[in-house]
């Protein structure tokens, strides 16, 4: 302790102008517990509203993610596809290959005809009989990552869309 | 390089968050306070194993864990102010018999709780028995009864 000195009968080695200091840190402390809770409910942190984000357009090609993230947590790429865009009766995705690198791969539904390499992207192949009818494809990830994070997504042939997610650990 | 620096992470958060709870908090005053704790373990328990569950990474972590406890340790002694930043200090709640209710209430600290300690550590059972009463840097209540 900083000292001891006599106070009555008793020697103490109490300060009460640090004392002082320690409480007002403490109530500071205090309200940000509460702003911190706040901001998690608004999912600042991951996992709520202000955390989801989306790129694109849904009707036609379009990306909802979380643009915040945790190290370690399960999260969802849900990727909508619009009629048309795809050859044949195979709709490939084509994604970049050093952001799939920082995912692990849990699930991807519907299940892929097969996947492989091309470059510096990862493809993807769905069956889909019917292209007039919208597909939506997610995949369910695991971040191995930590901090920021950009990725493409595309069409093979077609269009891609890039967009940015945080990572926090 | 991940274990190490998660466990240290988890350390000082955990340090820097009671400190801001203040000194009762881990005073294990009621059995809802002690199941917190024990809730609060199992929290961070996760965070720092991620989902390595292997004895090399235990050994890593508790090993960080020692060492920063030690390190810190060993600074506190050297330089008395970083100990009474990160320990706290005592704090008088009755002096010579008389009750110091804005220090009470600062520390959020009733009669119940003093006369429980008085109980329980002296046998005392009136607080005009009670010379002096220190609210510890721990937490828990020290009593000194009056010389009869």
């Amino acid at each position: 302790m900083t000292g001891n000195h006599q106070v009555g009968k008793i020697q103490i080695s109490e300060d009460m102008p640090f004392q002082k200091k320690e409480w007002l840190f403490q109530r500071i402390g205090w309200a940000a517990l509460l702003v911190i809770m706040a901001l998690a409910l608004m999912g600042v942190f991951g996992r709520g509203r202000v955390a989801k984000d989306s790129v694109g357009d849904p009707a036609t090609f379009g990306i909802e993610f979380e643009r915040i993230l945790r190290h370690g947590a399960d999260t969802r790429l849900e990727i909508d596809v619009g009629p048309g865009l795809q050859r044949d009766s195979t709709l490939r995705i084509i994604i970049a290959r050093d952001y799939f690198e920082k995912f692990d791969v849990e699930q991807i539904v519907p299940e892929p005809l097969g996947s492989g390499l091309n470059g510096d992207f990862v493809y993807y192949d769905f069956e889909r009989k019917d292209s007039r009818v919208p597909v939506r494809i997610v995949f369910g990830l695991v971040s191995d990552h930590y901090f920021g994070l950009k990725s493409s997504i595309g069409i093979d042939g077609a269009t891609t869309l890039t967009f940015g997610q945080f990572v926090l650990p | 390089m991940d274990s190490v620096l998660r466990g240290a992470a988890v350390y000082f958060f955990l340090l820097i968050a009671f400190r801001v709870a203040g000194k009762r908090t881990l005073a294990n005053i009621t059995t809802f306070d002690f199941i917190l704790i024990l809730i609060i373990s199992e929290t961070v328990q996760q965070a720092m194993i991620d989902n390595d569950n292997s004895m090399t990474n235990a050994m890593l972590l508790v090993v960080t864990l020692v060492s920063v406890d030690m390190m810190l340790s060993l600074v506190k002694r050297k330089f008395k102010k970083v100990e009474q930043v990160l320990d706290g200090t005592p704090v008088l709640i009755i002096r010579e018999g008389e009750m110091l209710r804005d220090r009470m209430a600062k520390e959020r600290v009733d009669e119940d709780d003093i006369l429980h300690a008085a109980r329980e550590r002296q046998g005392i059972s009136r607080l005009d028995e009670i010379d002096y009463a220190i609210i510890e840097a721990s937490g828990g209540i020290t009593i000194i009864p009056k010389k009869k």
